[in-house]
């Protein structure tokens, strides 16, 4: 069973399934490219002394960047591996289509929201009394969802 | 809330495997509607009792409590 948080799909037949996949292949390919062009251009950066980066940032920007190329590589390939194989393609649609499968998703990115929100709270309230950014960073991101949230809420409640 | 899924399936000599690929959902979800652990949505509930040849009504046992509205 796939457990991606962005599987979703909508799709009742295999060719509208193909052409949402190939759309997605498009997005994987331009996020494998940007990424492997960013790690190229902070390596160029670096290695010609242009810009001054530490050692720990370089390091987590070229691992961020050849995650998320590596990352959108195997998806890449394994969506065309299910392009070409009509039975698995149909097994994946089905897996992704499935009204329960969907809703054990909205059910497990709630529940992860709820532990996201805590840790950022209980981050904020007593990471804050050893480093003031924490607490600022932390409150950032919860009033970004929060506000995120009413203005979704908003939105959904004129579309339904 | 009580399915007689399970019930028409068998009577209709269907496995799991085949009612699921014709309502296109996943073997799992049969189980679990049969099972009562999952209620399914009203399009799919309209897609079983299609596929039975039954209403709605026929297929699913609402209690005094679902009733209750």
């Amino acid at each position: 069973m796939k457990r991606g948080i962005f599987c979703q799909t909508t799709a009742t037949t295999n060719e509208e399934y193909r052409k949402e996949l190939k759309k997605k292949n498009g997005w994987l390919l331009f996020a494998m490219l940007v990424a492997a062009a960013m790690a190229v251009v902070i390596l160029f950066v670096e290695l010609r002394g242009i810009g001054e980066i530490s050692d720990y940032m370089l390091g987590v920007y070229c691992g961020a960047c050849a995650g998320i190329s590596v990352a959108s590589l195997i998806l890449l390939i394994k969506n065309l591996l299910l392009l070409n194989n009509e039975e698995k393609l149909k097994q994946s649609r089905i897996e992704n289509y499935d009204e329960r499968n969907a809703e054990i998703r909205s059910k497990a990115m709630l529940a992860a929201i709820r532990v996201m929100l805590i840790c950022c709270m209980v981050t904020a309230l007593v990471g804050g009394l050893y480093d003031a950014y924490l607490i600022k960073i932390m409150l950032f991101v919860t009033y970004t969802f929060l506000f995120s949230y009413l203005i979704a809420d908003t939105y959904y409640r004129k579309k339904m | 809330m009580q399915t007689k899924i399970a019930e028409f399936r068998k009577k209709s000599g269907v496995t799991q495997e085949e009612l699921a690929d014709a309502v296109s959902v996943t073997r799992q979800t049969i189980i679990s509607l049969e099972s009562g652990k999952y209620k399914a949505s009203l399009v799919l509930a309209h897609k079983l009792a299609q596929f039975f040849n039954v209403t709605i009504e026929e297929m699913f046992v609402f209690d005094k409590e679902d009733e209750n509205i």
